[in-house]
């Protein structure tokens, strides 16, 4: 079973490219939002000294909270994502799963709300000239596919995993 | 400390340990390797959260049996226990130092092998822990229950194998 001296290496090696992988998109994500977004922000300014024009104004600053909690949620979501902690204790790492696994979370409703404002922004966004009605049609019906493509991920990969989790909590916590 | 010196230092001091664990669960050398390299896996990326509140053996047989009760890999519906019968801390399960024996001849420690594969996941994984030599206190932290919760749960293991072993001829106390 020995893995012997270059393999512990090799792992090793691979080991700190994920770490390194990891605090890549990590940087990403504060480029985001420490730089793009205030950017834009001075460019929607900018845009507004010129055009004096409201409507533009609200929707662009809807698409900045938009791409700002769209960054900060997928941040944080990859902060929990990235490792799972294994040295907890096992039913408190089964917990850990079974909430992972779970097809709803409270917090998504972030990525609902940042949805909203995007779908804010495009119909305010008079430079774009969308039709409120097309818009809506579109954002629904993309918001009504990516659930259901969601829960059959779901159901496929990650159900399985729940079942087993709270089926051995069960068995964990009988008395 | 850099976290590549933390995990050799980690892994040299507890290479027999894990090694020993993944025996348990896998009679297949290769098998036992995948998981060796996986448990090595957990432990890097568990690292960077241990904060030295549990003894470092205990931490890696959480990483250990979290691994092997991990939901992703292949082993968790097969999960099964292999035990040698050279096993230094058999009689701790069987209790009786005549029964361990006894049960040391092939055909009738073959039988002791499938009944405690009979066993739920859990009670496998507190098996393991028991064969270790591990203290009650110890497991009890490494699953994360009460004390006394473990005593009752090996409680009922051991009388369950008995019971089994001796044809049913064991009585419940």
């Amino acid at each position: 079973m020995n893995l012997n001296r270059n393999n512990i290496e090799q792992l090793v090696g691979k080991l700190k490219t994920e770490d390194a992988r990891y605090a890549r998109i990590s940087r990403s994500f504060q480029i985001i939002y420490w730089i793009l977004i205030p950017v834009y922000l001075l460019l929607t300014i900018e845009s507004l000294t010129e055009t004096k024009d409201i409507n533009q104004l609200i929707g662009d600053v809807c698409f900045i909270i938009s791409s700002l909690i769209f960054a900060l949620f997928f941040d944080k979501y990859y902060k929990e994502y990235k490792y799972v902690d294994y040295a907890l204790p096992t039913i408190q790492m089964l917990k850990n799963a079974a909430n992972r696994y779970k097809p709803f979370h409270i917090k998504n409703i972030w990525v609902l709300i940042a949805v909203l404002f995007m779908d804010a922004g495009l119909c305010l966004n008079s430079s774009l000239n969308f039709s409120v009605v097309k818009v809506q049609i579109y954002f629904i019906g993309a918001l009504i596919l990516a659930c259901i493509i969601g829960l059959i991920v779901w159901r496929i990969k990650y159900k399985g995993i729940r079942d087993n989790a709270l089926s051995v909590i069960a068995e964990i916590e009988r008395e | 400390m850099k976290k590549e010196d933390r995990f050799n230092q980690i892994l040299s001091e507890n290479r027999e340990r894990i090694q020993r664990i993944c025996r348990y669960y896998s009679s297949n050398s290769e098998d036992q390797k995948d998981m060796y390299q996986e448990v090595l896996v957990n432990i890097w990326k568990s690292l960077d959260n241990f904060r030295g509140d549990s003894a470092i053996s205990t931490w890696v047989y959480r990483v250990a049996v979290n691994t092997s009760l991990s939901f992703t890999g292949k082993a968790f519906k097969q999960m099964k226990l292999i035990v040698n019968t050279d096993t230094q801390n058999l009689s701790s399960i069987l209790d009786d130092e005549s029964l361990e024996a006894k049960y040391k001849e092939e055909a009738r420690f073959n039988q002791f092998q499938n009944e405690l594969n009979q066993l739920s996941v859990i009670d496998k994984a507190l098996i393991s822990l028991m064969l270790e030599g591990l203290k009650m206190k110890e497991i009890a932290d490494i699953i994360g229950i009460s004390e006394s919760n473990v005593k009752v749960k090996i409680h009922r293991i051991k009388i369950y194998l008995k019971t089994k072993l001796t044809g049913g001829k064991h009585e419940f106390k």
